[in-house]
């Protein structure tokens, strides 16, 4: 993107183009059309390349390796990434409650225990509390980040040493940032 | 050397852009052909070889 641009000076002022160079911006390509001449680019160096590979005999290597694999990668890159299907780290990247109903579940609670009821009398509480120390623990980080205060305090030391204070966004102290 | 020549230039050309990339790639795939014994596809795989540069720079 940085090399590839369109001077508009140049056409119009060449010979005091670089006296002016400094003063006007030169403006970017837009990124539609810049892609537009990659794929164009691209698509006519594959056409070559599947022209000169089907000059090679039937059994070289690179007839597979360049043109299927190369095809397909081309597609991937220009149409974006080809979607993986859902697995237990995207599960956990969709919050909390998804992770919370599945451990709250009788599914769950059932297969943890080998499939077996203990017998226990609290069983049904531990799902339950469970949820709950979650909550707090992110009611009380989100409450964290809401506290109120100047981002910086000065205090001063005596004898004329003062230091700064950062105050951290999440706990709400203050820190001593400085070196030494 | 030679792509931070083309890469200062005020409007250089994609196709410019990426021939620097496309000569290397055409020199290792004609040294490919010595390594495998295939003097004959010499010049196939040295258009070959270039083509597929060309495309490495743009993909990139």
């Amino acid at each position: 993107m940085l090399y590839y641009r369109h001077d508009v000076l140049a056409g119009i002022f060449n010979p005091l183009h670089h006296c002016f160079g400094r003063h006007f911006k030169t403006v970017e390509e837009p990124p539609a059309r810049l892609k537009h001449q990659v794929k164009a680019l691209l698509d006519a160096a594959l056409l070559e390349v599947e022209r000169t590979v089907g000059e090679l005999p039937a059994t070289d290597y690179l007839q597979d390796l360049l043109v299927l694999r190369l095809r397909r990668r081309i597609t991937e890159i220009l149409n974006g990434p080809i979607p993986k299907p859902d697995h237990s780290l995207s599960l956990l990247k969709k919050g909390p409650m998804t992770i919370l109903s599945v451990l709250s579940s009788p599914t769950f609670a059932s297969a943890s225990n080998g499939g077996k009821s203990t017998g226990c009398p609290f069983e049904p509480l531990v799902a339950p509390a469970l949820m709950l120390f979650i909550l707090i623990a992110i009611g009380r980080n989100c409450l964290g980040c809401r506290r109120r205060g100047p981002d910086t305090i000065t205090v001063d030391h005596g004898c004329g040493g003062r230091k700064t204070y950062r105050r951290d966004h999440c706990s709400g102290r203050y820190r001593d940032d400085s070196c030494c | 050397m030679r792509q931070r020549e083309i890469e200062a230039e005020a409007a250089p050309a994609l196709h410019d852009l990426a021939s620097p990339t496309a000569e290397v790639m055409r020199a290792i795939y004609s040294h490919l052909t010595i390594v495998q014994g295939l003097p004959d596809l010499q010049g196939v795989y040295r258009q070959i070889g270039r083509a597929l540069g060309k495309m490495v720079y743009l993909l990139d």
